[in-house]
């Protein structure tokens, strides 16, 4: 039973970290909580859904075409709700109550488009049906091609970040926005990628979660917009590896409390660790040095 | 009875003698039924002076649209009757020395969710209110106007479209709202200011005890999930189970608690208890827990949405173990979600589609027909509690004289004094509290159909 | 007379929820003022409708202990936590009173004392709509007066630049904590009020979407001035209502004339509005319009 609750955690903490790291990418860069980014993880859910659903599309020409979308919808979404107010320098509390606009405009368009219903997948159009067992220990295959799909995801994004042109850009930007201006550093064009990597990210881990759990509807980005502060803020703002390991921490705090304690406990064990963690170390396991108290 | 009532009309600013609109020749209509005697439009275009010349007061005016029981509008400068308004006003006193000493329309306000999380029930309930209005207009007696309005899911809408029922509208009686915490938020406005309440879909206990105002259809799990702990342990054998519930919601809260009470009365040992919370969608880690307990049956008390997710992720988990569950059982829908997961499982339900009575085979033929989709049970409950309205309505006995507040105390006393009802739920009877109570049937899933158990 | 009575009668209750979002709208913006974003106002809220209700309920009280055992509860509680929680600052601070709130609602969700998901029932109706115009109307004097007193430009010299502020030998601390206080005092008495107006109250209504919603109140009315966040309130609890015909375009209005706000000006509708009046110079915001804020507070 240890052994199923474990593998239970590391799935719940792969999606988790998927979802936190496009939030801490952009935290890191922008200083910015991007309260639309669980508006964006549910549109490329319902959009993987319509696809397959309706137009009868398989599971990977949905995935790709939901992503693309979700970069697109991220690049939108700079450019109405933070672009203006990158512009006037206007602090960071405008941009989170702009995002939360497009987040509450992002919800009700889906509404509309995709009905408010909890939507089922269709289950020929799902790949890796089946369950591997070891022993008494059951694993959908779907959950084992998410946890494959993060880490090779996770190591591309760290990768980008630390090795590329691009992700030399980002860096510079968390840096010192200034002076990475004078260095050259296309600032509009690097933060527009930025916001097409964090929303693609989103989108795949809202299509995944939709599919492994066999539901999606507008409604389900409001609860994991929460879980994925409390992973990023565990972890570390801005450290891609801080997302996973905040991810994992907070999806085995949730297990442990459900093992150990009583179920009705399990949504406070992120807040406690969270707060916790605040206490004893403010800029989180593997966050910089940057200022984070008075 | 005869009448002699001198009538006068005012015209609102706006509404010149040249605009040939609606308006004139709804007055020619007017003057032309209107017998000599008994009632005389006159128009004052622009500003309203009496017969004597004089400019009339604010004041008289009041009195006057009081007396005639128009409703009066308050424009910028000038007071006027509403086109709807003029109309009844003419009408009320002219149609009162009829025979018929009724009222020939009954106004009705419901409010439903019409957007929002919990808008996905709404929809049969939206049909079955337009069914049913078609089917009780078609008949004798006073019609039903039932004027329908969105709270977006939320309390503070509710209470807001509840007010304007109750005030500006003046509405006889309100139907919803949605679900319980809404109705424990907006349902004491509609007691105090004395206005029924007809509920068709809050399952949830204790609303009823908001006051004597508040009626409902929709039928409270705890009388009917017994007979599914009976079923489950004579046809079943079941002698222990786990249970699973959602502790943030009333409704499941509710359907827990009944289970709870039923399961030890009927001395099933249960194993453990687990809780999840509403919008979750990984219940690995509860299940892995119960798993390990090993029970006969897992009771499930939750909504559709994440009873299918439990279902289905039991099974992936490698639990065999057979489902109990409440009224989200009970959903097409569900079953259709939940596929072969669901096999065997069984659930009470105060109402089924394949029901025999007489009512319920053409509701759902002509339900159908019409809206090309299966009713549910909250299409049932709402049908059967617009037909009980009716039904209240036409013995209540209401005149155009009666004020609101007087018709709305008749329509609730015609409304308590409706013992028993035969409609498309069956027989239905109800408590003095205004319950009702079913004779319900206990559905098992065989071959991925609801089935009836014997 | 008697159309307008009917008229109040029907927006009694839009008029008392404007009024209270109103209040909500300046706990949060009291520490705007200091340049800390704050979201605990929903939990303080809860922490005073149940205190009052128990007060009431169980203990027998009259409705002005209950009120009197909110505001102090609240208040002790804040004062409590004020000092660690208020060393963090920016997106640190918010989460963490995000965190607070949650726990609070969690505890009344799991605590069977207080009712569990089911909530209280059948709570004394003592509170009247002109209870919270009135509650509003003396805080938008106290916030009148603030501006204008040593402790008002304390506070906005810390949320300009805390450390210079420090430095002018402003404490800082102190200052923040007392203000996180008072938010919390009032909101407290919001929810007590609220609870005594409703009948009912559980968990859910005090959820993370009420306690941003209440934050788009403030920041759409404008943060120049505490008439911003009163604005803000009654303009947005306004908005649905008077979209009542758009159906269920509604929520997509509501997003879009926040997004434009924001986004086109800079003072939210005070902002708007004293640009559309000539000869009133706009001031600028020091939490809204503070230059080297990103740094300072992030």
């Amino acid at each position: 039973m240890i052994a199923q609750q474990i593998i239970n955690a590391l799935s719940q903490g792969a999606y988790y970290a998927l979802f936190a790291s496009g939030l801490t990418l952009i935290f890191g860069v922008l200083d910015i909580l991007n309260l639309a980014h669980g508006a964006i993880f549910m549109w490329g859910a319902l959009m993987s859904w319509f696809l397959m659903a309706e137009m009868g599309m398989g599971f990977f020409p949905a995935l790709a075409i939901s992503v693309v979308a979700c970069g697109v919808i991220g690049i939108l979404l700079d450019r109405a709700a933070f672009k203006p107010l990158r512009d006037r320098a206007a602090g960071h509390l405008p941009p989170l109550v702009s995002s939360l606009a497009v987040s509450f405009i992002l919800v009700n368009l889906a509404e509309r488009f995709f009905g408010t219903r909890v939507v089922r997948f269709p289950s020929d159009a799902v790949p890796f049906s089946g369950t591997l067992e070891l022993g008494d220990v059951r694993l959908p295959m779907l959950q084992v091609a998410l946890m494959c799909v993060s880490v090779v995801l996770m190591f591309a994004l760290w990768y980008m970040v630390e090795r590329t042109k691009v992700g030399r850009s980002i860096r510079a930007l968390q840096e010192n926005p200034d002076v990475a201006r004078l260095m050259g550093v296309d600032v509009e064009r690097t933060i527009a990628w930025m916001f097409v990597v964090a929303s693609a990210l989103a989108g795949v881990a809202g299509v995944f979660l939709g599919v492994a759990y066999n539901s999606a509807s507008p409604y389900m980005g409001h609860w994991i917009d929460l879980k994925g502060f409390a992973v990023i803020i565990l972890g570390g703002m801005g450290s891609i590896p801080g997302a996973v390991l905040g991810g994992l921490l907070i999806a085995f705090a949730e297990t442990a409390t459900v093992v150990y304690l009583s179920s009705d406990y399990r949504d406070a064990a992120a807040f406690v660790v969270l707060m916790a963690m605040l206490l004893i170390k403010p800029s989180g396991l593997l966050g910089s040095s940057r200022e984070v108290r008075a | 009875m005869m009448y002699n009532i001198r009538l006068t009309i005012l015209i609102p600013i706006g509404y010149g003698r040249e605009d040939k609109g609606n308006l004139w020749p709804a007055l020619d209509t007017l003057a032309r039924d209107c017998p000599e005697r008994h009632a005389k439009p006159r128009v004052f275009p622009a500003e309203w002076r009496s017969s004597a010349g004089r400019r009339k007061t604010r004041e008289e005016f009041l009195m006057f649209t009081k007396l005639a029981g128009a409703p009066a509008r308050l424009g910028r400068n000038v007071i006027g009757l509403s086109v709807a308004g003029l109309i009844a006003a003419a009408s009320g006193p002219a149609a009162a020395q009829e025979a018929s000493s009724t009222i020939e329309t009954a106004d009705l306000g419901a409010v439903y969710a019409l957007t929002g999380p919990v808008a996905i029930y709404s929809t049969t309930i939206q049909n079955a209110l337009k069914m049913a209005l078609e089917d009780v207009n078609g008949m004798d007696g006073p019609k039903l106007d039932i004027a329908l309005e969105d709270d977006r899911s939320n309390k503070n809408d509710a209470i807001n479209v509840y007010q304007k029922f109750i005030q500006r509208d003046q509405k006889l009686l309100i139907f919803g709202p949605l679900i319980g915490s809404q109705t424990f938020a907006a349902a004491p406005l509609a007691q105090r200011a004395g206005v029924p309440v007809m509920l068709t879909s809050v399952a949830t206990p204790g609303v009823t005890d908001i006051g004597d105002y508040i009626f409902r259809t929709s039928v409270e799990s705890a009388t009917i999930i017994p007979s599914t702990v009976e079923a489950a342990v004579d046809k079943l054998g079941i002698e222990t189970v786990a249970q699973i519930y959602t502790n943030d919601d009333q409704f499941s809260i509710g359907e827990y608690e009944a289970f709870d009470g039923a399961l030890t009365e009927n001395g099933v040992e249960i194993l453990g208890v687990e809780t999840i919370r509403t919008g979750d969608v990984d219940f690995s880690a509860q299940l892995t827990k119960i798993k390990s307990l090993d029970p006969d049956a897992i009771v499930i008390s939750s909504q559709g949405e994440e009873s299918v997710g439990l279902m289905t992720q039991a099974r992936e988990l490698g639990i065999d173990a057979v489902f109990l569950g409440g009224n989200a059982f009970n959903s097409s829908g569900v079953l259709k979600d939940a596929g072969e997961a669901m096999e065997n499982a069984m659930s009470a339900t105060p109402w089924f589609a394949s029901q025999e009575n007489e009512a319920n085979l053409e509701f759902v033929k002509r339900y159908r027909e019409m809206f090309d989709a299966d009713p549910d049970w909250l299409a049932a409950q709402t049908y059967d509690a617009v037909m009980i309205v009716k039904q209240a309505v036409d013995a209540a006995g209401i005149t155009p004289d009666d004020g609101v507040a007087d018709a709305r105390t008749k329509l609730r006393d015609a409304l308590a004094a409706i013992e028993t009802y035969d409609g498309v739920l069956g027989k239905i009877e109800f408590t003095d509290n205004g319950d009702p109570v079913v004779p319900g049937a206990v559905l098992q899933v065989k071959n991925g159909k609801h089935e009836l158990v014997e | 007379m008697g159309d307008l009575l009917q008229f109040l009668a029907s927006y009694n209750y839009l008029a008392y929820l404007a009024a209270l979002n109103a209040i909500l709208a300046l706990s949060v913006y009291i520490m705007l003022m200091a340049g800390q974003l704050s979201l605990a106002s929903m939990g303080f809220m809860a922490i005073g409708a149940y205190t009052s209700a128990l007060l009431m309920i169980n203990g027998g009280m009259p409705f002005a202990v209950g009120l009197l055992g909110a505001a102090a509860l609240a208040g002790l509680i804040a004062l409590a936590i004020g000092k660690p929680i208020l060393r963090l600052k920016g997106v640190y601070l918010a989460i963490t009173t995000v965190g607070f709130s949650e726990l609070i609602r969690f505890l009344a969700l799991n605590w069977d004392y207080l009712g569990g998901a089911m909530g209280l029932n059948g709570i004394p109706q003592t509170t009247r709509t002109w209870h919270v115009f009135l509650y509003l109307a003396i805080l938008i004097f106290l916030f009148h007066r603030l501006d204008r007193s040593r402790y008002g430009r304390a506070l906005r010299a810390i949320g300009l630049d805390e450390t210079a502020a420090k430095t002018m030998g402003i404490p800082t601390a102190r200052y923040k904590t007392l203000a996180f206080a008072a938010s919390a005092v009032m909101a407290a008495l919001a929810g007590s009020f609220a609870a005594h107006y409703s009948f009912y109250i559980s968990p859910g209504e005090y959820n993370f979407s009420q306690a941003v919603l209440v934050l788009i109140f403030a920041v759409f009315g404008g943060l120049g001035t505490h008439w911003g966040p009163v604005l803000g309130a009654i303009a947005l609890t306004l908005l649905p209502e008077v979209f009542r015909f758009l159906q269920d375009w509604r929520p997509i209005i509501y997003g879009v004339s926040v997004l434009l706000v924001v986004i086109f000006f800079p003072g939210g509708l005070v902002g708007l509005f004293k640009l559309m009046i000539p000869g009133t110079r706009r001031k600028a915001s020091p939490i809204a319009g503070g230059k080297d804020e990103r740094h300072g507070t992030a």
